[in-house]
């Protein structure tokens, strides 16, 4: 059943005391994870309306990631990377590992779902065995944060992304060998300032469409500049197109949808959006502005709805978040 | 040891000691002038976190409070001390560091919050740290500047409120922007040494026949600026970078931070009283978290290898390192993922001379939003540091015939802190 | 102090009697034997530097020198006094003593340096009374057109009401009101913090104003904002309206709510109000009734002349630090305020004292003697300003200048219609040098916001006459000329005379011809003569007596 990507309307919205940095529908669909600014893993119940708060990680939750048939799994700033069982009434957890020394940031599942990856503030990359959480293979030495990773949907290659200041990069990787197929300099979306010294902006979100041609990265286009989704040819690594939100913010996360459009999510100190747009023709197919930045988006297994992790817009009110699922029709 | 008032600083004394020096016998000074000039002079290093740096995020961590962010507390070499995650190889050291926890400035504006560090009081016109060290730890016939402060270029003004205040331009930081050293080292295209010398020769037959029957002071003062300007001139090398070894420039890091600390540690090593190097910037309004992470792995490794280097050049009994902002960051984290300006509850850190190593002073509450136990004001601070170098902080300074208390008479020095 | 005036003083005669009555009366019950007057040659540099801020050419040297009527020296103060150069001068004095090099923290929220220079130009050349000067600063918001420089004064401090209210008492009144270096005695602190707020309360309401239209920097007010205070010592609070030192608190007049302003300060819009707190201070504190108006004023410029205040530092007037002679400081300020704040005049009557003429040479065997007894002429540092034309000056390039300029106007003399002020076709003839001068007094200007102290010298400066390349091009590099005019001269005599009376204002004795000639003649070739010759013009230029006033 295909959808139409501009009708929609949302069917939940939760607002929580934390402010928000990932979430995820669970396999099956009943459930959407969220984390944020705590060490509490959030389950909404979609059909109860019912929030469950899940315990075991030790600090901000900023990833979660669905994989297989019946798990879910989040990570933390502190390298936790915990496995839940979506099987039953509520999540469990199946596993529970240190996977990081430090904060993970990019955290993605293989298409078939028996591989997890992860990348970390040191620049490692690291993929595990999504049954028991066992170490498969490591990628080390990016040299900056891996802000975002994604497999192909091959599952033998991995795209990392980095926030390496000015030149942020995307890297192709083949996992068997670990070595480099493609790097990819991003200076598009680079926000560095020289005044601060800091890179302001890097790549933040990653995504290989569904055929495996194409690269999705998202982030800012300059210090002050809209939040953009770059899409790059994975063979050669050319700029197909740059998609420039009227938003002049950070693009947090963009998720290809199976029929191919693009949904992406940003913001920038107070409000966001999500967008989605048309790949091929970059026309944008609907829009929507949010109370607060939107740091995360996930579409579930079944291609029929979308759920969208909200921070707090508030100067005076930074603890607060809003968890949204919106439902597409045909 | 303080040294007295009197003997470092009225100008009666400080005429008769350059009188006594000039004249080039030793036989003419006290034993306690021939005692301080023989052993090595005290100096001190002020590694300044322009901005402000996080307390959480260094040496105060809250793990798990809604205050305290998303990283965690590491063990260090004092047992049941932890600090934060992102500062391992100081972890390992904390045994050597004194380390403030309670300092409380009600400070929450850089301008400000500098100024109150630098010159240890609120109101305006004192001199800054570097200048008043230079100032009191100055002897006859010092030729180097007593005060160099180090920074990369464009920083925003609070980095500079930095000056010599009323004791004038001579103990103006010389400042190093960028490691270039400063100007007019070396003699202009088409002046040979020789030229150099007759040009001297010309000016010192001058000097010395308009000194009869005149004052000889301001023409003393003014030759003395030759004098230095020609020591410099031989001493350039202390400013050039280049002679410090490859390995160097990779230990202490290729980043500005560790180029301007390898640079401090040979302007030290050269006998200068008092460096400053201004680490920019730490002002995390947004993206607190990323943003220290890179400047705390900066200052990490950085901060570790120059205080070993230090100690085994036995240089870290007479230097005190200290190593502060103008203010903490507040407990509450902003929705761009900030966190803002904070005087009420914040950290700093010294090491070598003068202090008590492996100390942990004063502490905060659980979620660190107020100062529990011990709080320590910015003066308190000023005359820990001139106490740690051994000046006597309640001295005065005698200037133009005007008497100004060295230190906030207001504030004392914390003798916890104290060797 | 009004009641111990010396028979002397009151016995009347031209001030610059009085002058010399009342500070030898002190030598004389100190038994200080006071150095002799000064030669012709000390006199004709000091009193250039001190008139017109720069040193004489070598022919204003020689023809004075070659003066020997009697009343020469009275004469060329006359002469320099009624100059432009003399307002020039006095403009660059008044700049520093108010401005004290600071900018503001966005540094183009200025009044640029030309326009303000020229304000104070035209003020000290049509001898515009010193407390008109004054108020026309202190009412200055920015917008009248004849007075918008003066509002400089309030824009390099940010318009920041606490900056301006200390230097409102530092620099028109003489007391360091936040006496921050007085903190010994809490009553003493007491009693200054009630006059601190009296002033603070006239200047708190001023707001900063950015008119991004036209491009300028104003100063707004609000129409309300009352004053408290705590003593920091005793915990007392207080609120107080506006008040002078001394004087009574001025209410502010009653308005009916609603009329408070000419016009409501609002985005875009700059505050107006009907009634002026600051304003009532431009009124009231320029007069002399003021305590410490016009003896702050006459004790700076005694400074300016003779390189040390009566009462020093300068803007410490406090019972604890008592003038040297408080009775010629007190005649001083009578004959100011009776010759209506005339800068002027005062500045005539102390240049003819035989105080100010004294020679900077100590009498034989005359010890150690005390600054402030006025004994012998100070050696001072040249101000940065005076250091920077002088230098211009010894090497020929004003001069130059000037004569180039010369000729272009003689070739389009038939342009002259109106004829400009004589200050202002000055200040035109001097632009093409003034950025240089600018950039050479930057290298010798002490720290912004600390009055100019003491000679200070520091090594960056002598790093600067010894190694910047800019030295060498002023000494060897057309346009300066003095290099070429020596290098013309073959006789040694006329040569070292030449040299000396360009840097040195005075004429070489035997010994220092001697010398020269020594030197010159071991240079063989043309190139050695023209090294040699640099060698001392340069060593000259760094000599103590070409840096200081003597």
């Amino acid at each position: 059943m295909s959808v139409d990507p501009a009708k929609h309307s949302r069917i939940a919205e939760h607002p929580l005391k934390v402010s928000l940095l990932c979430c995820c529908f669970d396999p099956s669909g009943r459930f959407v994870l969220a984390g944020g600014r705590s060490q509490s893993v959030f389950s909404l119940d979609i059909a109860a309306g019912k929030v469950t708060l899940l315990a075991g990680h030790e600090s901000w939750v900023g990833a979660a990631v669905r994989a297989g048939s019946d798990l879910l799994v989040t990570a933390d700033h502190a390298g936790r990377l915990i496995a839940w069982d979506c099987s039953g009434e509520v999540p469990t957890v199946r596993w529970n590992i240190i996977a990081h020394p430090g904060t993970i940031f990019g955290l993605a599942a293989s298409a078939d779902g028996k591989r997890l990856a992860t990348g970390d503030r040191d620049g490692t990359v690291r993929i595990w065995q999504s049954s028991d959480g066992q170490a498969v293979q490591e990628i080390a030495g990016i040299g900056h944060p891996v802000t975002a990773v994604a497999f192909h949907p091959d599952g033998r290659r991995l795209v990392s992304a980095d926030r390496q200041p000015q030149k942020p990069r995307l890297k192709l990787w083949d996992i068997a060998t670990t070595k480099e197929q493609q790097s990819i300099e991003v200076p598009q979306l680079s926000g560095y300032r020289r005044v601060e010294d800091i890179e302001w902006g890097g790549i933040r979100g990653v995504a290989v469409s569904p055929d495996g041609s194409t690269i999705a990265a998202c982030g800012r286009s300059g210090y002050s500049g809209p939040a953009s989704v770059l899409l790059f040819d994975i063979q050669n690594g050319e700029l197909r197109k740059q998609l420039d939100s009227t938003l002049k913010g950070i693009g947090y996360q963009a998720t290809f949808h199976p029929q191919e459009f693009l949904l992406a999510v940003a913001g920038d100190l107070a409000k966001g959006e999500f967008r989605i747009w048309d790949a091929d023709t970059t026309e944008t197919l609907t829009t929507a502005e949010t109370a607060g930045p939107c740091l995360a988006v996930d579409i579930d297994a079944a291609g029929t709805r979308f759920a969208v992790a909200q921070a707090s817009g508030e100067r005076s009110n930074p603890d607060a978040g809003t968890l949204a699922v919106h439902e597409w029709s045909n | 040891m303080s040294q007295s008032p009197s003997s470092t600083l009225s100008r009666r004394a400080w005429l008769a000691s350059t009188a006594a020096a000039s004249l080039g016998c030793c036989g003419l000074t006290s034993p306690l002038r021939a005692e301080s000039a023989a052993s090595p002079r005290k100096q001190l290093l002020l590694l300044f976190l322009s901005g402000g740096a996080s307390q959480y995020e260094t040496w105060d961590p809250k793990p798990g409070t809604t205050t305290g962010g998303p990283y965690r507390g590491i063990a260090t070499s004092i047992p049941d001390v932890f600090i934060s995650e992102l500062l391992p190889h100081t972890a390992r050291i904390m045994d050597r560091l004194t380390v403030v926890r309670s300092v409380n400035s009600g400070i929450a504006d850089h301008f400000q919050g500098h100024y109150a560090l630098q010159s240890g009081r609120v109101a305006p016109g004192y001199p800054v740290l570097g200048s008043a060290v230079a100032k009191l730890l100055e002897r006859p016939g010092d030729v180097l500047p007593g005060y160099v402060s180090i920074r990369r270029d464009g920083p925003k003004a609070y980095t500079d409120v930095g000056d010599a205040g009323f004791l004038g331009a001579k103990y103006e930081g010389v400042r190093i922007v960028n490691s270039q050293p400063p100007a007019n080292l070396t003699a202009p295209a088409g002046v040979s040494p020789a030229l150099a010398e007759a040009i001297e020769r010309v000016r010192e037959a001058a000097d010395g026949k308009f000194r009869q029957n005149r004052d000889g002071e301001p023409i003393d003062r003014y030759d003395t600026t030759f004098d230095q300007a020609k020591g410099l001139m031989r001493q350039r090398e202390i400013f050039d970078l280049s002679k410090e070894s490859p390995a160097d420039h990779e230990r202490y890091g290729r980043h500005e931070f560790g180029q301007h600390c390898l640079l401090a540690r040979r302007l030290l090593q050269a006998g200068i009283s008092c460096v400053r190097v201004t680490h920019f910037d730490w002002d995390a309004h947004q993206d607190n978290f990323y943003w220290h992470q890179i400047r705390c792995a900066e200052f990490d490794r950085t901060f570790v290898t120059l205080l070993d280097d230090l100690s085994q050049r036995g240089m870290l009994e007479h230097t005190l390192v200290v190593a502060v902002g103008e203010m903490g960051r507040t407990p509450k984290i902003n929705n761009f993922a900030g966190r803002d300006h904070w005087g009420r509850a914040w950290s700093m850190a010294m090491a070598g001379c003068g202090v008590k190593p492996g100390l942990v002073y004063g502490a905060t509450n659980d979620d660190g939003t107020e100062v529990r136990d011990n709080p320590v004001r910015l003066g308190d601070l000023f005359h820990t540091y001139l106490r740690a170098v051994g000046i006597d902080s309640s001295a005065m300074y005698e200037i133009n015939g005007q008497t100004n208390p060295i230190a906030d008479p207001a504030a004392r020095p914390i003798e916890a802190l104290l060797a | 102090m009004a009641g111990v005036l010396t028979v002397a003083a009151t016995a009347g005669g031209p001030l610059h009697q009085q002058i010399d009555a009342l500070v030898e009366q002190r030598l004389a019950e100190r038994n200080i034997v006071p150095s002799e007057t000064s030669s012709d040659a000390e006199f004709v540099r000091r009193i250039h530097l001190d008139l017109t801020g720069v040193i004489p050419t070598a022919g204003q040297v020689r023809s004075f020198l070659d003066d020997s009527s009697p009343d020469r020296r009275q004469r060329l103060i006359d002469e320099l006094i009624a100059s432009p150069d003399y307002a020039i001068h006095m403009a660059r004095v008044v700049d520093v003593m108010l401005i004290e090099r600071r900018i503001p923290t966005i540094r183009s929220y200025d009044v640029p340096s030309p326009a303000w220079r020229s304000y104070l130009t035209q003020a000290f050349a049509e001898n515009r009374p010193w407390d008109r000067i004054v108020r026309d600063i202190l009412t200055s918001d920015g917008t009248d057109e004849a007075n918008a420089a003066g509002v400089k004064f309030a824009l390099v401090r940010d318009v920041e009401p606490h900056l301006l209210t200390r230097d409102v008492g530092r620099l028109f009144l003489g007391i360091d009101l936040q006496c921050a270096r007085c903190h010994d005695d809490p009553r003493f602190d007491a009693y200054r913090q009630a006059d601190y707020f009296g002033i603070y309360a006239f200047l708190q309401r001023m707001t900063a104003f950015r008119d991004n239209k036209q491009n300028v920097s104003l100063v707004g007010e609000k129409a309300d904002g009352g004053t408290m205070f705590v003593s920091v010592f005793t915990a007392e609070s207080g609120e107080t309206s506006p008040r002078l030192p001394g004087g009574e608190m001025i209410i502010d007049p009653p308005l009916e709510e609603g009329n408070e302003y000419v016009v409501k300060p609002e985005a875009g819009e700059r505050g107006v109000p009907v009634y002026s707190r600051r304003l009532k201070l431009a009124e009231l504190l320029p007069r002399a009734e003021t305590q410490g108006f016009s003896r702050n004023i006459v004790n700076r410029i005694w400074a300016t002349m003779l390189g040390r205040g009566i009462v020093e530092p300068l803007d410490l007037h406090h019972p604890g630090n008592p003038p040297s002679h408080p009775e010629l400081l007190a005649a001083l300020d009578e004959y100011f305020v009776e010759e209506g704040f005339d800068t002027r005049a005062l500045m005539r009557e102390i240049a003819l004292s035989r105080t100010y003429q004294r020679s900077s040479m100590l009498p034989a065997d005359s010890g150690q003697i005390p600054a402030d007894v006025f004994a012998a002429a100070r050696l001072r540092g040249l101000k940065p300003e005076q250091f920077a034309w002088s230098l211009l000056q010894a090497t020929g390039r004003i001069e130059q200048c000037m004569e180039a300029l010369e000729t272009a106007q003689k070739s389009d003399e038939a342009t002259t219609t109106d004829e400009p002020p004589a200050w202002k076709t000055r200040l035109a003839q001097l632009e093409p040098l003034d950025r240089q001068a600018q950039q050479l007094a930057e290298v010798f200007a002490g720290l912004p916001g600390q009055p100019a102290g003491a000679f200070q010298p520091t090594v960056d400066q002598a790093l600067h006459l010894l190694n910047s390349p800019t030295m060498v091009s002023l000494i060897q590099n057309a346009p300066s000329t003095l290099l070429a005019r020596l290098l013309a001269i073959t006789d040694v005599k006329p040569l070292t005379e030449e040299l000396y009376l360009s840097v040195l204002s005075r004429r070489p004795d035997d010994s220092e011809v001697a010398e020269v000639g020594r030197v010159l003649e071991s240079a063989g070739s043309a190139e050695q003569e023209r090294e040699t010759l640099t060698t001392l013009v340069w060593g000259l230029l760094l000599s103590s007596e070409f840096r200081l006033n003597h």
